[in-house]
């Protein structure tokens, strides 16, 4: 009650889910999903597909009704309130640009259902054309338009209605590389430049990094954790977190001993790993999964002094190097289980296959969960 | 230009000379379509030359080539007033059936699949019930609502027929149709209705057109149910050619059916202009 009372005298938050679900039959998309935004936040929404991150921002759109909870937009009750009354506005995935109108008519659009006047709906859509860089395409059809072209447009289309909330569902995800990155660059600079609240979609690990203020991780329906991007990668709330943030090493063990403030823990490494982490509420005898992230291991051929002074070192026989692009992944063989690494391709360190290394990492580096898969 | 014309030429026949077996079943294949086709065609074309003859007799080739039919017909109030009918009730079954069928499929696209389910096998009743047992039942309907030989209780025999195989083309068509695009358009501040007009309506409308075609053409030919629900005020074109008939064979029924499909060539036509002729194809 207390709570509430607090809650009420600041200023609401421009967006707020409250036990938001949706089912569909039988199979619930999304439960119990809760979520506040404030004004000017760009929130990554992160999971893998199937995990109802995008049915979560149909219900926010209002394009989909939800079976439970509530949405509230700056502290009013929006849940029923339909997509066309709704001041959000979305950019599809395939951007949905309607084919048999031009540029201008696509970016105004919007206004022209607001019944704004002819002379104005021009003139602001033709300024917001500007700063995508699309105005010089105003009366070319759509349909003429590269991806990323159809990609600006959509964005403008919805920019110029000045929502308070900018629905994103994985915008960049039809294109190209090079072109995703060129465009996460723009909306960054967009999103500064207008102070535009914004829910972005994304199924990529690396765009929601790039872009977000905050992360909200999604699996099964339920928002798993939300936080800023490097407190969700450094204290991920359990090990799918950890796992669908980036490639890691899972080493699985037995939780030996505990006193408090670390845990040992009995792996198939063939020592005890020692880590900074209090046993919460794992008992010895327990069956607990580590992750060493690879970017956070340090190597050295076996004699020789690595580049940090880690904690905790093996040794292991390098019997894998893979080449990925700029980088060069070595997989090292370590009493039977195969841990592996990354460096650039510059700082190749040169270990063939057949190597002898050391490798060292910091026990306040490695996180480890319980059998649930939760962090402990 | 010519060179490669000659190239071309000279492949074609090498694949004739070398691939005889091939050549002689595409030869066989193409006649026999080109029978099928003739024996289509025929009957239609002896009905139009029958329709110049100038005795009260129906022969082909005409003895004499003449228009008096033509005149007969144009200046017969019976068969004005039955042609005007026909049109009229084509008319009306057509947008009767347009508005119904198409705001159906748009309807129960994302609809809970349940209803849908029920849905679907009871649209297709109608067409499955014998013209003759809905005539007699609407004549009973019809008189109890007090509709009994009016234009409107023809009208909704007709549509009964034509709204279902206007939902189900239309349903086809709204298959293809890409549902972002209105929920892009309700999103951006369109009324249901808007979105339809601005999103779905420019993406559809030449299967609008298409399903229009075959309810204008399946009310300007049904026969039976409006045989039962006309009266001599009502009667359309079929109706009237039963009853002449009855009484005697003379060319004005040929005349009658050259303008007939004359009509539905005039309707076809802007169509086929308006949208590419593959495109309608693909519709029907």
């Amino acid at each position: 009650m207390n709570e509430r009372t607090i809650e009420s005298a600041s200023a609401p938050s421009q967006l707020e889910c409250r036990n938001l679900g949706k089912a569909y039959g039988d199979i619930q998309a999304v439960e119990d999903f809760s979520l506040e935004i404030e004004e000017g936040e760009l929130f990554c929404l992160l999971g893998p597909s199937g995990c109802g991150k995008s049915t979560t921002l149909q219900m926010l759109a209002g394009l989909e009704q939800p079976t439970s909870g509530s949405v509230y937009m700056a502290g009013n009750d929006v849940t029923y309130t339909p997509a066309y009354d709704r001041d959000t506005s979305m950019v599809f995935q395939s951007w949905a640009l309607f084919p048999q109108m031009t540029v201008l008519e696509n970016a105004a659009f919007g206004l022209k259902m607001d019944g704004v006047d002819r002379e104005t709906r021009r003139e602001k859509s033709l300024e917001m054309l500007e700063m995508v860089e699309m105005a010089d395409y105003h009366d070319k059809s759509v349909t003429e338009l590269s991806g990323g072209q159809k990609q600006r447009v959509a964005l403008a289309r919805s920019l110029v209605l000045q929502p308070s909330v900018l629905l994103l569902d994985e915008p960049l995800s039809n294109l190209d590389k090079q072109l995703r990155e060129a465009m996460q660059i723009e909306l960054n600079a967009i999103h500064d430049e207008l102070d535009q609240t914004m829910v972005y979609v994304t199924h990529d690990q690396d765009e929601a990094f790039t872009l977000a203020d905050r992360i909200g991780i999604m699996n099964h329906g339920e928002l798993v954790q939300s936080g800023p991007p490097r407190e969700v990668y450094d204290e991920p709330a359990n090990r799918f977190v950890e796992e669908f943030l980036g490639d890691t090493n899972m080493v699985s063990g037995e939780l030996a001993r505990t006193n408090g403030t670390d845990c040992v823990v009995e792996t198939d490494l063939g020592s005890s790993v020692t880590v900074s982490k209090a046993a919460n509420g794992a008992a010895p005898g327990d069956t607990v999964a580590l992750s060493i992230r690879p970017e956070k291991i340090a190597v050295a051929e076996e004699n020789a002094a690595t580049d940090r002074d880690g904690d905790l070192s093996v040794v292991g026989e390098v019997v894998h190097r893979l080449y990925r692009g700029s980088m060069v992944r070595y997989f090292v063989e370590v009493n039977g289980e195969e841990i592996f690494f990354e460096r650039r391709i510059g700082e190749d360190l040169g270990l063939s296959p057949g190597t002898t290394v050391r490798i060292e990492y910091e026990k306040d580096e490695i996180n480890a969960f319980d059998g649930q898969g939760e962090l402990i | 230009m010519i060179e490669s014309t000659k190239r071309r030429l000279a492949r074609r026949l090498t694949i004739a000379r070398t691939r005889p077996r091939e050549t002689v079943e595409l030869i066989a294949f193409r006649l026999l379509y080109g029978a099928v086709l003739a024996a289509m065609i025929a009957p239609l074309l002896i009905i139009v030359g029958t329709s110049f003859n100038h005795d009260a007799t129906l022969t082909f080739p005409p003895d004499q080539f003449s228009l008096v039919w033509y005149q007969e017909f144009l200046t017969d109030s019976r068969w004005m007033r039955a042609f005007a009918n026909s049109l009229l009730i084509a008319s009306a079954t057509t947008v009767l059936s347009l508005v119904l069928g198409t705001t159906a499929a748009y309807g129960i696209q994302g609809v809970d699949s349940r209803i849908t389910q029920v849905l679907l096998p009871v649209v297709l009743l109608p067409l499955l019930i014998p013209p003759v047992v809905i005539g007699i039942v609407l004549v009973i309907y019809m008189s109890m609502l007090g509709l009994f030989q009016t234009y409107v209780s023809i009208v909704i025999a007709h549509t009964l027929w034509a709204a279902p195989l206007v939902f189900f083309v239309m349903q086809a068509v709204l298959s293809r149709f890409d549902w972002q695009l209105r929920d892009a358009a309700l999103d951006l501040g369109g009324t249901p209705l808007e979105a339809f007009r601005h999103a779905a309506l420019p993406q559809i409308k030449s299967g609008i057109a298409a399903a229009g075609l075959i309810a204008f053409i399946i009310s300007l030919q049904e026969f039976i149910m409006a045989l039962f629900l006309s009266s001599y005020a009502t009667q359309t074109v079929p109706v009237l050619a039963w009853s002449a008939l009855r009484q005697f064979i003379d060319p004005i029924i040929s005349v009658v059916s050259t303008i007939l499909m004359l009509s539905i060539f005039v309707v076809l036509v802007p169509i086929v202009l308006l949208f590419s002729f593959d495109w309608v194809a693909r519709q029907l």
